[in-house]
């Protein structure tokens, strides 16, 4: 070893601040290499399969068919649809996995301890954790996202052009047929309200992280906070159903109690269909921002609750 | 430079773990520990494994509540975030990110301790100079050596100027010459004045270094003081004489024999004749009274009087 020594041994006390953006940064980042170097977005590759098949293999129309009777948008919804729910799969599941591995490993590992034993307050900790997931899943949806959007450019332009050809053909194609055609596949294929159903995606990909955050502060292994999450992410899709279930067949509850039930069962397990919008998208309903703003600030709400309950389970836990 | 508030103040540390069976089951660790590391000082907390050293040093660091008592670093309630500000620990076994690279690593504690920038470029760079690792900066710590791991988590530990290194077994996996370095490391951190708390199974490194010792077995502290009073054995006299010549031995014999009272000391100064160097307590070694102090049975009979450590003409 050296002979050099520090150049100041002993400094004098610093002073400490309660909320670092500098340390919660470092904490994201590293999270985020940490995830992205176990290999996870494998799925990526999966994801460009599904797109390539969905968009490239599955036969056209064929050459001199009835495009107007065959409609083309199907086409489009049908790649959509398929692209969308493959998004969502994916993140969601990512969410879960990448999160639940996440602060187990710490403990198993004890990086924990050396963490915790320089200035860290634990919600800084978790939401450091949390903050890296974020990071990965924007980061891989955005790629998804990018990927999709140029299939669905390169589709769209391809099916528009063959039947603007097709009444060209026949000798029947006016501008406003052309303009009908273009408006029709700018409706189905890509289009600003796309990315509205990309943000609900993401927004249901960190609730779950938030919650498999939680999951895993007081779960006794990573197995068992990744079943959980995933139980979590099947039941959040039919919240509304369960919902309806109890208050119409079991229980002739009055309004309050209804209200209050809804509530806990919401927070509880997380209603997750209000950030489902790919039926809506994939049909060409326009989404309106207003219902963006509620869902954004609902996910907010989830983020903040399941935070809190984290740092609330965490911050007594014996290490 | 040294300060008034002790770097380390436990006292009466009570810690029992609940253990998860389906019946209730309470399992003491640490029972009223009370000890005081003075700022600038080097205290070896030594033990059997399994009786209450790292669960002590766990209370220390926030990671674990005391059931009952208090830990405080510089006066600050160890529990609180801040108190580990100035704090610098090295765990038994390196426990770090091993996809990370060494000064990846420097630098991710060294974030999280407040540091950014240039500052925290030079430091990154003044540490591992200073662990010698500078040729493995860009390697990940997936291939470093035990050694090597040890190192750069003591390069961590110190990474953030801190006043009291906490060091659990800080030799452990190392080989004696990193060993030794990491020795002289520890008393140049003294040097300059930085408060250091250390466990380890070798003992003859915490007697050779360390100030006051504290001796654990089963969650109590059996021993606890300054190293020289603790080692000193209290009913005998060491008498160390430089140049002594046959016949001033003989002589001292003969008194001794006669059971004379009084003790000559004339120190002859202008040729060599013999002089008084030392008189005092002939010590034993940290290691007898260690195990000593734990050969109690589970009735916490109290360890046999000390005796001094037999063979050394200095202890006859």
């Amino acid at each position: 070893m050296s002979d050099r020594m520090p150049s100041a041994a002993i400094a004098p006390l610093r002073p400490f601040s309660r909320v670092s953006p500098l340390r919660l940064w470092a904490l994201a980042a590293h999270t985020f290499t940490q995830i992205l170097r176990m290999k996870t977005l494998y799925f990526l590759i999966v994801f460009a399969l599904i797109l390539i098949v969905f968009g490239y293999v599955m036969p056209p129309p064929p050459a001199g068919s009835d495009l107007s009777s065959f409609g083309g948008e199907q086409e489009l919804r049908l790649l959509k649809s398929v692209s969308l729910g493959a998004m969502s799969w994916f993140t969601a599941i990512l969410a879960i996995a990448g999160t639940a591995m996440l602060l187990p490993r710490d403990v198993d590992d004890r990086t924990l301890y050396t963490i915790l034993c320089k200035p860290v307050p634990r919600f800084e900790y978790l939401l450091g954790k949390l903050g890296g997931v974020i990071l990965l899943l924007a980061l891989s949806l955005l790629v998804m996202d990018l990927a999709c959007c140029a299939v669905l450019h390169l589709k769209q332009s391809s099916l528009a052009a063959q039947e603007i050809r097709f009444w060209e053909n026949r000798g029947e194609l006016t501008p406003e047929r052309t303009t009908q055609i273009n408006d029709l596949y700018h409706r189905y294929g890509l289009n600003w309200n796309f990315q509205s159903a990309v943000l609900g995606v993401f927004l249901q990909a960190i609730v779950l992280a938030a919650l498999s955050l939680l999951i895993s502060t007081f779960a006794t292994s990573t197995l068992f906070t990744i079943m959980a999450g995933l139980a979590l992410l099947i039941i959040g899709q039919g919240q509304e159903l369960a919902r309806d279930y109890i208050f119409k067949d079991l229980l002739g509850t009055t309004a309050t109690a209804q209200h209050i039930i809804a509530v806990t069962l919401a927070l509880l397990l997380p209603d997750l269909r209000q950030f489902n919008v790919i039926d809506e998208v994939v049909a060409g309903t326009t989404i309106p921002a207003w219902f963006l703003w509620r869902m954004t600030g609902i996910a907010i709400l989830y983020l903040a609750f399941y935070q809190i309950l984290s740092w609330f389970v965490f911050s007594d836990k014996e290490l | 430079m040294t300060d008034a508030t002790p770097a380390i103040s436990i006292k009466n540390l009570t810690k029992v773990f609940r253990t998860p069976t389906v019946r209730k089951h309470f399992v003491t660790a640490v029972t009223n520990l009370s000890l005081e590391v003075a700022s600038g000082q080097i205290y070896g907390l030594i033990g059997p494994n399994g009786s209450g050293k790292s669960t002590t040093m766990k209370v220390l660091l926030g990671l674990l509540k005391p059931t009952s008592g208090s830990a405080a670093i510089f006066g600050r309630d160890s529990s609180r975030v801040d108190s580990r500000n100035d704090v610098g620990f090295l765990p038994e076994n390196p426990y770090f990110y091993k996809h990370l690279t060494g000064a990846e690593t420097l630098a991710f504690y060294g974030k999280l301790c407040g540091l950014q920038g240039a500052v925290l470029r030079e430091r990154i760079a003044e540490m591992l100079a200073l662990v010698d690792l500078e040729h493995a900066r860009d390697r990940r710590l997936g291939g470093y050596s035990k050694g090597m791991l040890q190192r750069i988590g003591l390069a961590q530990a110190l990474i953030h100027h801190p006043r009291l290194v906490v060091l659990d077994e800080p030799t452990a996996g190392v080989d004696p010459a990193g060993s030794r370095k990491i020795r002289d490391l520890v008393l140049d951190l003294k040097s300059r004045g930085i408060s250091v708390i250390l466990s380890s199974h070798l003992l003859e490194q915490v007697q050779e270094i360390c100030d006051r010792v504290g001796i654990v077995f089963r969650g109590r502290m059996v021993k606890e003081g300054p190293l020289h009073d603790l080692i000193a054995v209290e009913d005998q006299t060491e008498i160390v004489l430089q140049h002594a010549t046959p016949a001033l031995l003989a002589r001292i014999q003969q008194l001794v024999a006669a059971e004379a009272a009084e003790i000559t000391t004339e120190a002859g100064q202008a040729r060599l004749a013999a002089s008084v160097v030392r008189i005092g307590q002939p010590r034993t070694t940290l290691e007898t009274l260690f195990l000593q102090a734990t050969q109690g049975d589970d009735r916490g009979e109290t360890p046999a009087t000390l005796t001094p450590t037999t063979g050394g003409p200095s202890h006859e």
